[in-house]
């Protein structure tokens, strides 16, 4: 059922994406899976997620980041250009627009703040979800359960940024396995 | 003007490159670089782009970027100052894509991969957590919230359809 790979539909999706995800970068998470996992299959649930761990570790935007990440494994560095375009169109139109005619939209904003207040909890629920069937198909073993709740407690109580987890993550990675192989020695 | 264009290119190319942490970073820089040091916007100005940023469609951080260009110096200045946010993600990117396609067999990186997985799905646990502290203040939202979240990862309703919802649910009853 894969669709095959174009970069018509690389960027038509991320046009999609970029157009229809209010609320930042993690809110886009589950639209991004849906589309390139379960829709398009042009990547692994494994994929996905090891892309959005080398996301966490760069500066900039998430779903930029993403969009280029996951644009050059398909096709390259155009499509990295392509994917790029399309997460970033939508918003370089609108807000131009917007920048332009601040004075003139300016009280209209109101009725969309009010919207807000439905659609944050909405995507709440939605990004909670997204972690839970992430957390779902990695493989099960004590050793993701722990690291799962200790990444939680940390961020939670310490605001550690992003990038200390994955280094963090991956370092205990390779030391666990070189345990396990010294073992077997 | 052109001068204007490069400074707000290398402006952008700064938040670009020391924002970690997405795009609520990139609106932190923001406030530091273009109000506090360069002095484009004020500071009721930056209160508003915030606003604006989060209420409009995609990525926070390109459409600061292209509101800030697009207030100082119209359509060149949005396509300098966004070109200069997206610039180091470009550069970065598209490196460690290469380089993950090139050692993603090797078993060291493999396992090191196994352990990132669930420090993944942990960190969107904690944007889903910190967004809801934001946000589910009352009942309405709380179940809001819990009903979007059955909706997504038991029926598997596409997201844009659960945010129209949200929108709906916003106007109507909030």
């Amino acid at each position: 059922m894969d669709k095959p790979k174009s970069l018509r539909t690389l960027f038509l999706t991320f046009l999609k994406v970029g157009t229809f995800t209010l609320g930042g970068g993690y809110a886009m998470l589950p639209l991004l899976q849906k589309e390139f996992v379960d829709k398009l299959g042009w990547l692994s649930e494994e994929d996905f997620i090891d892309m959005l761990a080398l996301v966490q570790s760069v500066p900039g935007a998430m779903v930029v980041n993403l969009a280029i990440g996951l644009g050059h494994t398909l096709f390259g560095f155009r499509g990295a250009l392509v994917a790029l375009a399309g997460a970033t169109m939508s918003s370089l139109v609108m807000l131009t627009v917007i920048g332009l005619f601040f004075y003139e939209v300016k009280d209209k904003l109101s009725a969309v703040e009010h919207a807000f207040r439905g659609i944050n909890p909405a995507v709440t629920g939605m990004v909670l979800a997204s972690a839970v069937g992430m957390m779902a198909r990695v493989n099960k073993s004590a050793i993701s359960g722990a690291i799962f709740i200790i990444t939680v407690l940390v961020v939670a109580y310490f605001k550690l940024s992003p990038i200390y987890i994955i280094i963090g993550a991956a370092a205990a990675g390779v030391l666990l396995t070189r345990v396990k192989e010294g073992g077997h020695a | 003007m052109l001068n204007t264009l490069i400074s707000l290119y290398l402006t952008f190319l700064k938040i670009g490159t020391f924002a970690f942490g997405g795009g609520l970073a990139v609106l932190a820089m923001i406030e530091k670089e273009v109000v506090i040091n360069q002095g484009w916007l004020t500071k009721s100005q930056y209160t508003e782009l915030v606003s604006i940023s989060e209420m409009t469609p995609g990525p926070i951080a390109i459409n600061s970027a292209t509101f800030v260009g697009a207030q100082i110096a119209g359509i060149p200045g949005a396509i300098a100052a966004t070109a200069g946010v997206v610039s180091m993600s470009l550069l970065l990117m598209s490196v460690l894509a290469k380089l993950l396609m090139r050692y993603q067999k090797i078993p060291q990186v493999q396992s090191a991969f196994t352990c990132l997985r669930p420090a993944v799905a942990a960190l969107v646990m904690c944007a889903g957590i910190s967004m809801g502290m934001g946000t589910i203040t009352e009942l309405l939202p709380a179940l809001l919230c819990a009903v979007s979240f059955v909706l997504v990862s038991h029926y598997k309703v596409n997201p844009i359809l659960i945010i129209l919802g949200g929108a709906v649910a916003g106007l109507t009853l909030m």
